[in-house]
């Protein structure tokens, strides 16, 4: 790592880290993202061959950070790829025919299936979300090859895995961009986990009003499992350098009754929860939540809230100092504005933005395609964060402190499920088994599940 | 005194499912005759529906609702409305554009346009441009709506927009287009004839190009 580098990554770590730590920053630092989709656009790369190849991303990642002043990295390889999708035969990410991989609307749950669900949430993911989500893995649907599909997916993820995880470091060394702070975390909150995966969007939309109790209930007897998946499980390496994030989705397209009702307890719970063992949380606040803002507000202290629509001012106003924001600018301004026109909307929105620290710079959204960014205009725009966005009173004080004591842990019974092993039911299996596989065995059974659950995200 | 239509158009607006598929019992079991003025109530149901998500006081998932709730008063009462009901304003040709596989907002947009009484020729997900107006072509479908979810769906909208004109068709077309990132900007350039936020607002603008 070059000089320049360690240095620039030292004043990156730094900034953040006054942000994380209640202090003014030296300037307001930039959290930047690009997609396969923007960088293949960018150089004239076939998205879809980005996805079997990284290593056609390097040279244009190299270019792109190189030109674009971000205080992390452009790159963190890809969520969604037809490598798991296309080996399992998934239904739930799919890439469309101009080869961006999507959502859609799918459901592996029926209405009168929530009994089940309430009973062993672990087993109805894998005895009925699996097989129906990947029709690779389906006995039915495929046989004999479904005991191939999954080795075979977790050999190309891994080899795939492995470039980016090249091309990522390769950044991080030549960039100087932070590797020891930010979210480590990955949390679903119940009920968009239950809506966007297993009911679907749309067929919650009808639960909330023809079995609300049911759902309620369900969001319930799924929080233990929704707790382990987002938790720290070693309380040594609990940090507030760190954060457990989110993406939230359904709340703002529910009416408030049963937003505060339905979608909102189990959530805050959770939240709550992980804050009472030190955590931080983060979240990604979808769409608009203007109406909403008295709510999250309520949320623990520190929490660092990334924003879409909602109304700038407005969120800075009730949220500011309470919690972190950032994101927010929106990515529009990079294609409808002339480069002096961007560059006075990014003033503007410093100014509303910065005072007072605990805003990190960044888009409402993430660029989709090369089309979204005008890459002049982006250059611009981070530049005038760099050089704008600079106070004259850093390592002052701000904002609400957050003490973990303010949060008082809910009473949640221990995970448990039938295909989720115990060390006490291991050693009934085989007796013979020593003391020194226990963490191994500890380890692979939390990995699985970790691997389970991921599979229906 | 309400009467029987007056509460099934309240009830459509306060989404009060179980009242709804009552009232159209009833309808059905006395012979079906005020079955053509029940689905009459409804649209007056749905246009307030509509305007209650334009005001804020609905939310995408009462609109969903509102879809499903339709789509079950039309299969209830089909029977009893004249043959053509679902033909009588016509075919509308409904999909998400290229590149786009969200479905709910088409979904909900089909449902409404059906309980209105349009004929819904929907190609799904993902359409490629020529596929849509082919399928114009060939079934004789004068409104378009396409839907799309996300930002890239804007370009997928303005490429369907230039095949009609290059195929020679864009006069005998009406295109209307919705989704999350559908505004008047991005409806100027598409180059669209319309665009709705509230889907009901868009089956009563299809409903005027229809009556001409």
């Amino acid at each position: 790592m070059s000089e320049t580098a360690t240095v620039l990554r030292q004043e990156r770590e730094e900034n953040l880290r006054n942000i994380y730590d209640n202090k003014i920053p030296k300037r307001v630092p930039i959290s930047m993202y690009l997609s396969n989709a923007v960088v293949a656009g960018y150089a004239g790369v076939d998205l879809k061959a980005t996805y079997w190849n990284p290593s056609l991303l390097k040279k244009p990642l190299l270019e792109l950070s190189e030109r674009i002043p971000s205080d992390t990295s452009l790159y963190g390889g890809s969520v969604y790829t037809p490598v798991s999708s296309q080996t399992l035969r998934s239904i739930n990410k799919v890439m469309s025919s101009t080869g961006y991989m999507q959502h859609p609307n799918t459901r592996c749950m029926e209405a009168d299936e929530y009994d089940e669900l309430i009973a062993d949430p672990y087993a109805f993911i894998i005895e009925k979300c699996i097989p129906r989500l990947y029709k690779g893995l389906n006995a039915e649907s495929n046989p004999g090859k479904n005991i191939l599909a999954l080795t075979q997916e977790n050999q190309l993820k891994m080899a795939v895995g492995r470039e980016e995880m090249e091309i990522m470091q390769e950044l991080d060394e030549r960039f100087g961009y932070p590797n020891g702070i930010g979210p480590t975390g990955f949390g679903r909150a119940p009920m968009d986990w239950l809506a966007d995966q297993l009911r679907s969007f749309s067929e919650v939309c009808i639960d909330v009003k023809r079995c609300r109790s049911k759902l309620i209930e369900a969001l319930d007897a799924i929080y233990p499992l929704l707790y382990k998946i987002g938790v720290c499980a070693d309380p040594e390496n609990v940090s507030r350098y760190h954060s457990t994030d989110f993406q939230l989705h359904m709340a703002t397209y529910l009416n408030e009754k049963d937003f505060a009702e339905v979608w909102l307890p189990s959530w805050k719970r959770q939240v709550e929860d992980y804050a009472s063992l030190g955590m931080r949380t983060g979240a990604f606040l979808e769409h608009d939540w203007g109406r909403l803002l008295d709510y999250v507000y309520e949320l623990p202290t520190g929490s660092i809230f990334s924003f879409e629509y909602t109304d700038a001012k407005l969120i800075k106003e009730k949220l500011g100092k309470k919690h972190i924001l950032s994101g927010g600018f929106p990515l529009q301004h990079l294609t409808k504005c002339t480069k002096t026109e961007a560059i006075r909307k990014t003033k503007e929105w410093l100014d509303i933005m910065a005072p007072g620290g605990q805003y990190i710079f960044g888009f409402d959204k993430g660029a989709m395609t090369h089309h979204d960014v005008n890459i002049e205009n982006l250059i611009a725009v981070c530049e005038t964060v760099r050089d704008y966005g600079v106070y004259d009173n850093p390592g002052t004080p701000t904002g609400e402190i957050f003490n973990k004591s303010d949060y008082k842990h809910s009473n949640s019974p221990v995970f448990t499920s039938k295909y989720y092993r115990s060390w006490e039911d291991y050693i009934r299996e085989f007796p013979y088994t020593p003391e020194e596989a226990r963490p191994l065995i500890a380890q692979s059974e939390d990995s699985l599940l970790f691997l389970m659950f991921v599979m229906t995200c | 005194m309400m009467t029987n239509l007056e509460k099934l158009q309240t009830a459509v607006v306060e989404l009060e499912e179980t009242a709804v598929m009552e009232i159209v019992e009833q309808i059905m079991t006395s012979g079906g005759n005020d079955a053509q003025a029940a689905m009459e109530a409804c649209r007056e149901g749905l246009n307030k529906v509509g305007q209650l998500f334009e005001s804020g006081e609905y939310f995408i998932s009462e609109l969903v609702f509102a879809g499903v709730l339709m789509t079950q008063v039309l299969e209830r009462l089909k029977p009893a409305l004249s043959k053509n009901f679902d033909q009588q304003l016509g075919k509308i040709l409904l999909c998400t554009v290229e590149g786009d596989l969200h479905d709910i907002g088409k979904n909900i947009v089909k449902a409404m346009f059906e309980a209105a009484g349009f004929q819904v020729a929907d190609l799904g997900i993902d359409v490629k441009a020529n596929v849509i107006v082919e399928t114009a072509k060939t079934e004789n479908i004068s409104i378009i709506g396409l839907s799309g979810v996300l930002t890239l769906a804007i370009d997928s909208m303005k490429a369907v927009v230039d095949a009609f004109k290059n195929a020679g068709m864009r006069d005998k077309v009406h295109i209307i287009i919705g989704g999350n990132p559908v505004t008047q900007e991005v409806c100027d350039y598409v180059g669209a004839d319309a665009w709705a936020v509230n889907p009901q607002l868009g089956v009563n603008l299809c409903r005027e190009w229809v009556k001409g």
